[in-house]
């Protein structure tokens, strides 16, 4: 018994490790990501539900060729965005903006899960704390009635 | 000729659906079995009138009879005879000839299967509610989607057009679409009996146990489906990928997502008869959810690489769409106060409750790409501006949830029903934990990185050393108690509970494609080039040649293909040969990539220009680990719903 | 009280379906409009001349002037291509009215000369290697024309091919 608890204490210790390396790890981006990233961000303007980086579209090659160029003219994301933004508007962006009606699409899910989760959390606390019934025999027939599907 | 021979088969297949539907209602009604009977015959005779329209419908194709406007627009003399084939469904129409079919072979099996219960109040109801789809879709066939409908004009051309560029380019044309088809269609069978049962008010166990197996049919098919769509994605597109949540791939999850709960909560309910109304719910959104995907798919209303059809099928859809959902949810509203049952869940930590999380993480993962993909449609409706939602939104919303259901999956099979202590559990998850961690150690070692690559490596080692571990333990146990040889064992241990094992092996199945997702999305390298003959690159490591481009002309295409020597390590592996081609009848050449395959990864050689005017050709080739993985999951995972599919063998006590 | 939860939860589910599905159903048919963005808009370019030096947007600083996106293999850029040579022709004598064409996506630059040579284009052709003219226009395709006013601003996008009326409407907007 002390064995395990021992073993877990390792696993702990060692998840919290390769956890820290990872975060860590886990920073800078190389031109080269940097453009495959914004290309998948960006979609195509000439193509249907292609990004600018999947796509082999001559607007699409060149988009990239101009990520790549305002990337080592020191531009930030939001810059080069905004330059596609203004020649095609916003449907270039495949990330839908966070304000606005994109509240809806950011939002909904989360709101959702979380509404979701709340009330499961709740049920299975007002489940644990009651005190487990005895079932009746009444109830046992109920049960076991409604279970039966009784032909009827 | 074949147009007047088709028509007629659709307008019997379609009246003898009404007529069933009639016949079967009046003989539910008056109790008259004789009436429910004859009601019950029209099933067969709709099989007639749809196997007759298909079958009139691939001779019209094989025999390029171009009076038939879809065949006109579907093939043309020089299409191969494969892609002559697989024209049924090659566009809108066609595609609702087979669904139309491929329902009628669901419910000819099911009626096979219920022959003996054929006056079961459940079973008539059910019945007519699949004619009453089925009557739906026969309509559509002769009404917007017809497609008999003539080419019109004086004479009649001499040629066809051909099939769309994309659909005759690959083989795999040929399964995805049925496949998929067979898995929408399929769902039809729970909704009929879901509803069945709210009609007949026996809202127990007992609807849940006659669908199963068409549940989980529907379920593997559409599996199967999405896989092999994403292999076509990945084998044919060209761009590197095999899921970019496009529209039409998304409606093909969604289903999925809600099929994939319920086939986990109906376990709930059938251990504690609890979860009926969200069970009835979950059915019900499943079917709807397929008509959902056909309408954004086939209206026209949002824009795919898929949707290549436009029509004023739409409406119709909608309609439909909106009486299954108000109708469904009437119904529950109506029965829905007596369908609750006095059901609790013990403890958090048991099977019940790792499967209510279960489905909680399916609907919120349903929610995020249904939100996602109907928001581009709400933004337009409400504020004319066109927008896109696309990879990054889906990636960070689904990445953790999609993490959750793994660490769900690792952990769940080992829990008990109803309650547990942790010490059980931490006796139980030690060997898989030290698997996960001393996987996770070592894809960081060897420089992984990214939190979700990692986290997914290690609890795909979690899950499945879980998995394994459990088949040790009882096969232990069985050849101790029964002295028998291993394979022996194995197989008496799968049939003694096929549905259990069957459900472990899919979970296998998903390790893999979830650690080929995670190695591919985090780690493919991807390098653009322009190459002249006899130039070299280099990528990771391996070398791609030049040697020179060969040029082909058909009366279908027009093909340049880039021969590429390719070397590994510096050792010859072959010459490959992406290609690119302009086809006639479309707008922009279209891209055969050519992929050089190993367990570890895949080299990915895509041509995006033929040479320009400098004799160079632009080329993209990448390195994507572990992607062959996707497909071998995808296998297990049909395999693992085959075994679930198989009858329980009782032990005989000697 | 609690019983009558199943019933409130499928009633609330209708009453959101329902809107969705009528929206659904308005957005049937509806084309998606394609304009430009690009009308009101400096937008700066700096291309190197067919055989010749660069010509930047500042050069032409002053000018009124159309810019005509096209390519040697499309066909409507051909049908449209007589309207061009009328207009370069009624406006040649003119220092203030400019033409300058864009080639799009050029597949080889002796293709460009040959047609050049061949059609009699007069007017200053810019060719377009990284592709950032045809992106920053936020073009999708050819021919498209746009009439830019002597402070830099564009005025007016036309989208296809356009007639020799248009093209002189475009330049009446663009003075």
């Amino acid at each position: 018994m002390k064995l395990r608890t021992a073993a877990w204490g390792i696993i702990a210790a060692a998840f919290i490790v390769i956890a820290t390396t990872v975060a860590i790890r886990s920073g800078d981006e190389t031109t080269s990501q940097r453009t495959q990233r914004l290309g998948r961000e960006l979609a195509c303007p000439v193509c249907t539900g292609e990004s600018v980086g999947a796509s082999n579209s001559s607007e699409a090659r060149a988009m990239r060729k101009i990520i790549q160029q305002s990337i080592k003219d020191g531009e930030s994301d939001g810059e080069i965005k905004a330059r596609f933004v203004a020649a095609y508007g916003e449907r270039v962006l495949l990330e839908p903006d966070r304000g606005g009606l994109g509240v809806l699409v950011w939002g909904l899910p989360i709101i959702g899960i979380t509404v979701g989760a709340g009330g499961l959390y709740l049920v299975l606390r007002r489940w644990s704390r009651a005190p487990r019934l005895v079932a009746s025999d009444a109830d046992e027939r109920l049960v076991e009635k409604l279970r039966e599907d009784p032909r009827s | 000729m074949l147009q007047t021979f088709g028509t007629f088969s659709l307008t019997l297949a379609a009246s003898s659906a009404f007529v069933g539907v009639c016949l079967l209602v009046l003989g539910i009604f008056r109790s008259d079995k004789t009436l429910a009977a004859y009601g019950r015959r029209c099933v067969w005779i709709t099989l007639g009138g749809s196997t007759a329209s298909i079958v009139a419908m691939e001779w019209a194709l094989n025999s390029h009879d171009y009076s038939i406007n879809y065949v006109f627009r579907n093939v043309a003399n020089a299409t191969p005879r494969l892609f002559t084939i697989t024209a049924l469904w090659g566009a809108l129409e066609g595609s609702i000839l087979l669904w139309g079919f491929v329902l009628m072979l669901y419910m000819a099996a099911t009626a096979l299967r219920f022959r003996s219960r054929a006056d079961d109040p459940i079973v008539a109801w059910a019945t007519v509610v699949q004619l009453l789809v089925a009557l739906f879709f026969f309509v559509l066939m002769l009404g917007p989607a017809d497609p008999f409908a003539a080419t019109g004009g004086i004479v009649t051309p001499l040629d066809g057009s051909g099939p769309n560029a994309l659909l005759q380019n690959h083989p795999l044309m040929a399964f995805h679409p049925p496949m998929l088809y067979a898995g929408y269609v399929g769902f039809t069978i729970p909704f009929s009996f879901a509803i069945a049962a709210l009609v007949t008010r026996r809202f127990g166990e007992g609807w849940l146990a006659d669908t199963r197996r068409a549940t989980l049919v529907a379920w593997g098919f559409l599996t199967s489906g999405i896989v092999l769509g994403a292999w076509w994605s990945y084998e044919v597109l060209g761009w590197g990928g095999y899921w970019a949540w496009d529209p039409v791939e998304n409606a093909s999850l969604l289903p999925w997502l809600t099929a994939t709960a319920f086939v986990h909560s109906v376990m709930v309910q059938e251990r504690r008869a609890m979860l009926r109304v969200w069970n009835l719910s979950l059915v019900i959104a499943t079917f709807a959810l397929t008509i959902l995907g056909t309408f954004l798919t086939r209206s026209g209303v949002i824009d795919s690489v898929h949707a290549f059809s436009e029509s004023d099928i739409g409406v119709w859809l909608l309609a439909f769409l909106g009486m299954v959902v108000v109708g469904s949810l009437a119904l529950i509203a109506w029965r829905g106060d007596s369908l609750r049952t006095p059901g609790r869940i013990d403890s958090p930590l048991s099977r019940e409750a790792a499967f209510l999380f279960n489905n909680l993480l399916f609907a919120g993962f349903a929610l995020v790409v249904l939100v996602g993909t109907v928001y581009p449609l709400l933004v337009e409706a409400l504020r004319d501006q066109r927008l896109t939602v696309g990879e990054p939104y889906f990636r960070s919303m689904t990445t953790p949830i999609g993490i959750a259901l793994l660490f769900l999956m690792a952990v769940a099979p080992v829990l008990p029903w109803r309650a547990t202590s942790t010490e059980v559990l931490r006796a139980r998850l030690l060997l898989p934990a030290v698997c996960g961690v001393l996987v996770m150690g070592s894809v960081v070692l060897l420089g992984g990185d990214g939190i979700a690559q990692v986290a997914a490596f290690g609890l795909g080692a979690f899950a499945s050393a879980g998995i394994l571990r459990n088949l040790w333990m009882s096969l232990r146990a069985r050849r101790r108690a029964h002295k028998e040889i291993l394979p022996l064992a194995l197989v008496r241990l799968v049939r003694g509970n096929p549905r259990v094992w069957g459900g472990l092996v899919v979970h296998l199945g998903v390790v893999a494609i979830a650690v080929a997702i995670a190695a591919s999305s985090g780690y493919t390298t991807r390098v653009e080039a322009q190459l002249e003959i006899d130039d070299s690159i280099t990528v990771r490591n391996y070398t791609v040649t030049y040697l020179g481009s060969v040029e082909s002309k058909s009366s279908q295409k027009q093909t340049v293909k880039a021969q590429l020597l390719i070397e590994e390590d510096g050792e010859k592996v072959g010459v490959y040969e992406p290609a690119i081609s302009s086809f006639p009848n479309a707008r922009s050449a279209i891209g055969t990539p050519s992929v050089v395959t190993s367990w570890r990864e895949d080299l990915y050689l895509s041509l995006a220009n033929s040479e320009d005017d400098q004799g160079k050709i632009g080329l993209t080739v990448s390195v994507n680990p572990l992607v062959l993985w996707l497909w071998i999951g995808g296998g297990v995972m049909a395999f693992g719903t085959l075994l679930c599919l198989l009858p329980k063998r009782r032990e005989v006590l000697e | 009280m609690k019983l009558k939860s199943t019933r409130i939860a499928a009633t609330l589910s209708a009453v959101v379906v329902a809107p969705l599905l009528v929206l659904f159903a308005s957005q049937i048919g509806v084309n998606d409009s394609q304009e430009s963005r690009a009308v009101g808009r400096v937008i700066p370019f700096d291309l190197p001349i067919l055989d010749g030096e660069r010509l930047s947007s500042d050069d032409l600083l002053g000018t009124s002037y159309l810019i005509n996106f096209w390519n040697d293999w499309c066909i409507p850029c051909q049908e449209e291509h007589p309207a061009l040579v009328a207009f370069a022709a009624a406006h040649a004598a003119d220092p203030t009215v400019r033409l300058v064409g864009i080639v799009r996506d050029e597949n080889s630059v002796q293709d460009i000369r040959e047609y050049v040579a061949a059609e009699g284009v007069t007017w200053t052709v810019l060719t377009d290697p990284d592709g950032t003219a045809k992106v920053d226009f936020g073009t999708t395709g050819q021919p498209e024309t746009f009439a830019i006013g002597p402070e830099g601003k564009v005025r007016a996008v036309h989208i296809g091919p356009a007639s020799f009326a248009e093209l002189e409407a475009m330049l009446e907007q663009a003075r």
